[in-house]
């Protein structure tokens, strides 16, 4: 059985809570709050926590289980099936829109003449031998690649420093807390979609470590809170809150503007190379979700026909999205209506389910 | 189609399940485990015409006859002749020490009282006696007794210790390994001279018969690795072992990654050294090349004399040495990336002086540079195995006269020469001859990636290249450990830099997480 550390469950959280989440959030915060929409990230994050308590509080009680295996105890075969197989095609549906946002982010910026099929179909194939590789080589590739991920960003928001217009930061709360508060709840979704990958980690994490597992995740949180408050807050201040309002991919606009003693510039396609490490940990692990989900359904094994079969479902979906706003639309909605109520819901109905077969056996 | 087939799936299981090759059976073979007799090895011996086979008569109680067989050339005759049959024909012929011997008592006679050897043993079977005399050792036979002694006679001519030639160092020891097994583990035993260092002899190679010992220091080497090497090694089936790399290959984790899994050394430092970072030693007689397992991605790229000099120009050296690395790899794909698809990263005034360089070249970048590639390639092969100084001529003939006709007749482009220039510098400062050559082969998929899909390529090859190095394991040991999985210590103690030794307070994390090393501040 494959295990991971306290340490690499700790960078994988924070790489699945990052994911591509720096692309949209400044856009999606300032929709609703305007210049203070670098206050509103934090606390979306956060809702994280007691989502990520929750499901290890349910670990702990079924060491070793995965919550679709939980789900399976605790409500019932058929409704725990049920539950999965809405995981399982959420999550995998989820991963594919992710895929063609990235394909879609080099369409646009780097690459508009290569055919999108060998864009999209690099992308998968690499998420595949990941995801086939193992958890373990999974975690420490996320070890790798999140401090280029996150070093990437704050290199891009050093570089964006001369071109802050002080003027954008003030005044902090012109409006109250409310706008805050509404931009808050339109990123947090973000926070929701980490417990989809934390279902299936589950049953590789380190045995009677519940309270560094706990650290881990409100770190995790943290980490990834400060980069987006960074990241919305460098542009709201670069471009202002309207701009960033109507900017689909802000942060690689910031990337373009960057030039480094006269030598290079234009330097998104290097940070794109970053990015896309970024993209690759997330749909891996979303990937690797949608894999559990329906080895759990079905009862399959985990074989190279099982990884082959989702990845090319996943290129189908991918290849026939549209770009741009409508996918940025789309991604949203799937966030809001679909992954938002099933992990919102789905996680304290297990948490409910535990406590009355605990109450039941203590009777 | 089936037959294909099934060879491709064989290939592809990994080395714990594949079956290994099978020598026809020999002759001999059916009778090693046999009782020996002296009369049966001369009749498997004699026609060879370098087995020498001396009988004479021992005269005890009875007249017992012998049997002396050796190797002319592995045995130094002087002892032969002057301690075993002088004494045994001459000095000691019909006195009282042998009056009373007779068949049955004469094996343990000899062994106690006339035998003035050091390294003495009793041997019953066939396959013993035939290692002893192929072994270059002389094995005495008495009559038709089933058992015999083998005395330690060995010497043959051999190369002295000198300074190996691929691992040569401005500071530090001078000596290296030899073809001599015994020589190599006395060169060993002199650096650790602590009653912990082990060495476990076993013989591999059906037809070779090869001596092969393992070393590692008792209480350092964990468990689990010493049994794993010796479960691999004990797993080889096979007509021969001529070198080290015979074993590589069938004892490595992963047979089909470029990349070396395990290390090896002309130097007995660099061994010594290995087995008390808590290594396991393999050394094999007839080779001077040494392995050490388990080995992660980092040592490769570290050489003894990085202990030998002062720790802040070793930090600056291994510096050098990553950049090199990464400039061996990347150089070429990042040129042809820049120039093919994204011009926009480049000023306008370098972009319009690498243009002007280009002007009149009539390939793309890529068909440019995969052409200087090879051509580099083969001017390395070419230069490789020639004596020195026609080596040399060849590498300037082909650097300055074709690199400079080339440019001249704008088939190249000079940032192309510089660039491929650079290439092949920085490719020689990877210490390991093993991981330059896997530099070299993946710098041409890499080269096709960026000139086909840009830093999209580019992004692809070097995170599929991650993954794969990431799925290495040495031994068990993760091949990118302490980078991954992260070891804080280690990165920053013996790693990335390396501390003064005063600092170096712990041993490799790979290795011992918990022992501090002895010495060093605490």
């Amino acid at each position: 059985m494959q295990r991971i550390s306290i340490h690499q469950f700790m960078i994988l959280s924070a790489a699945i809570l990052l994911g591509t989440t720096f692309m949209p959030v400044a856009q999606a915060t300032a929709q609703t709050a305007g210049r203070d929409a670098w206050l509103a990230v934090m606390p979306a994050y956060s809702l994280a926590i007691p989502w990520g308590y929750m499901i290890l509080y349910l670990a702990k009680k079924h060491p070793s289980l995965t919550l679709m295996q939980i789900a399976e105890k605790l409500l019932g075969k058929w409704l725990g099936k049920g539950i999965n197989l809405m995981y399982a095609g959420i999550t995998g549906y989820f991963a594919a829109l992710l895929s063609s946002q990235l394909v879609d982010l080099f369409r646009r910026s780097i690459l508009p003449l290569v055919p999108t099929t060998v864009v999209a179909g690099g992308i998968l194939l690499l998420v595949v031998i990941l995801a086939w590789s193992g958890v373990e080589v999974f975690a420490r590739f996320a070890e790798i690649v999140f401090p280029l991920v996150a070093l990437g960003l704050i290199v891009t928001a050093l570089f964006s420093v001369p071109r802050f217009e002080w003027g954008e930061f003030l005044p902090i709360l012109e409006n109250g807390w409310m706008p805050v508060i509404w931009g808050a709840l339109a990123i947090a979704p973000f926070a929701m979609e980490y417990p989809l990958f934390l279902a299936g980690i589950l049953a590789f994490l380190p045995k009677g470590e519940g309270p560094r597992l706990k650290a881990g995740v409100w770190k995790a949180v943290l980490l990834v809170g400060l980069l987006d408050t960074m990241i919305t807050l460098i542009q709201t201040m670069v471009f202002g809150p309207e701009e960033t309002k109507r900017l689909n991919y802000g942060l690689l606009a910031l990337g373009k503007m960057i030039e480094i003693s006269k030598t290079v510039s234009g330097v998104e396609s290097i940070f794109m190379l970053i990015w896309m490490g970024a993209s690759i940990l997330k749909i891996t692990g979303l990937f690797l979700g949608a894999i559990w989900g329906i080895e759990q359904v079905t009862g399959w094994k985990s074989k190279g026909w099982l990884y082959i079969g989702v990845g090319l479902l996943l290129l189908g979906i991918d290849l026939n999205k549209p770009g741009g706003a409508a996918l940025v639309l789309e991604i949203a909605w799937v966030d809001q209506y679909l992954i938002l109520p099933l992990v919102a819901m789905g996680v304290p109905l297990l948490m409910v389910a535990e406590f009355w077969q605990r109450r039941r056996q203590r009777r | 189609m089936r037959s294909y087939l099934k060879m491709f799936k064989e290939l592809l299981i990994r080395p714990e399940a594949r079956s290994v090759r099978k020598a026809p059976p020999m002759p001999s073979d059916r009778e090693w485990s046999q009782p020996l007799a002296g009369s049966r090895i001369k009749s498997l011996l004699d026609k060879s015409s370098d087995i020498v086979f001396r009988e004479f008569v021992l005269r005890g109680k009875k007249e017992i006859p012998c049997l002396l067989a050796y190797v002319d050339g592995l045995t130094d005759k002087n002892l032969i002749d002057h301690y075993l049959l002088k004494i045994l024909m001459v000095d000691l012929s019909g006195a009282p020490e042998l009056a009373e011997v007779t068949e049955e008592t004469v094996v343990q006679t000899v062994f106690d009282r006339l035998a003035p050897a050091s390294e003495l043993k009793k041997v019953k079977l066939l396959g013993e006696a035939l290692d002893g005399v192929l072994g270059g050792d002389a094995v005495l036979f008495f009559g038709e007794q089933h058992e015999a002694l083998v005395i330690g006679v060995r010497n043959w001519p051999n190369r002295g210790v000198q300074e190996p030639e691929t691992e040569s160092v401005v500071r530090g020891p001078r000596e290296g390994f030899t073809e001599t097994l015994r020589t190599n583990t006395t060169l060993l035993r002199r650096k650790i001279k602590h009653p912990s260092l082990r060495i476990v002899s076993l013989k591999l190679g059906d037809l070779t018969r090869t001596d092969i010992v393992v070393v590692y220091v008792e209480g350092l080497a964990r468990p689990d690795v010493i049994s794993e090497v010796l479960k691999r090694l004990s797993r080889i089936k096979m007509d021969g072992v001529l070198e080290t790399a015979y074993l590589e290959e069938m004892i490595e984790d992963v047979p089909y990654s470029p990349f070396p899994q395990i290390a090896y050394t002309e130097r007995p430092d660099v061994l010594a050294a290995g087995l008390l970072e808590g290594k396991v030693g393999i050394l094999v007689d007839g080779t001077p090349i040494a392995l050490s397992v388990p080995v992660v991605m980092a040592q490769f790229l570290q050489v003894g004399e990085d202990y030998y000099e002062r720790a802040m120009i070793v930090i600056l050296i291994r510096f050098i040495r990553y950049l090199g690395v990464l400039t061996a790899l990347l150089a070429p794909s990042l040129y042809i990336a820049v120039t093919t698809f994204h011009q926009e990263i480049l000023p306008t005034k370098i972009a319009l002086s690498v243009a002007a360089g280009r002007e009149g070249v009539p390939f793309p970048a890529l068909l440019e540079a995969l052409t200087m590639t090879l051509a580099l390639e083969i001017l390395q092969e070419a230069g490789l195995r020639l004596p020195k100084p026609i080596g040399q001529t060849i590498g300037i003939v082909g650097a300055l006269v074709i690199g400079d006709a080339a440019v001249k007749a704008s088939l190249v482009s000079p940032i192309m020469v510089i660039i491929i220039g650079l290439t092949a510098i920085s490719s020689y400062t990877i210490p390991a001859y093993d991981l330059a050559i896997a530099v070299r082969l993946i710098r041409i998929p890499m080269m096709i990636l960026a000139g086909s899909m840009g830093f999209f390529g580019l992004g692809l090859g070097l995170y599929a290249l991650l993954i794969h190095l990431l799925s290495l394991r040495s031994f068990g040991y993760p091949y990118l450990s302490p980078l991954a999985p992260l070891r804080i210590r280690s990165l920053l103690q013996d790693t990335l830099v390396r501390a003064p030794w005063w600092a170096l307070k712990h041993r490799p994390h790979l290795i011992d997480t918990d022992r501090p090393r002895s010495g060093g501040k605490r």
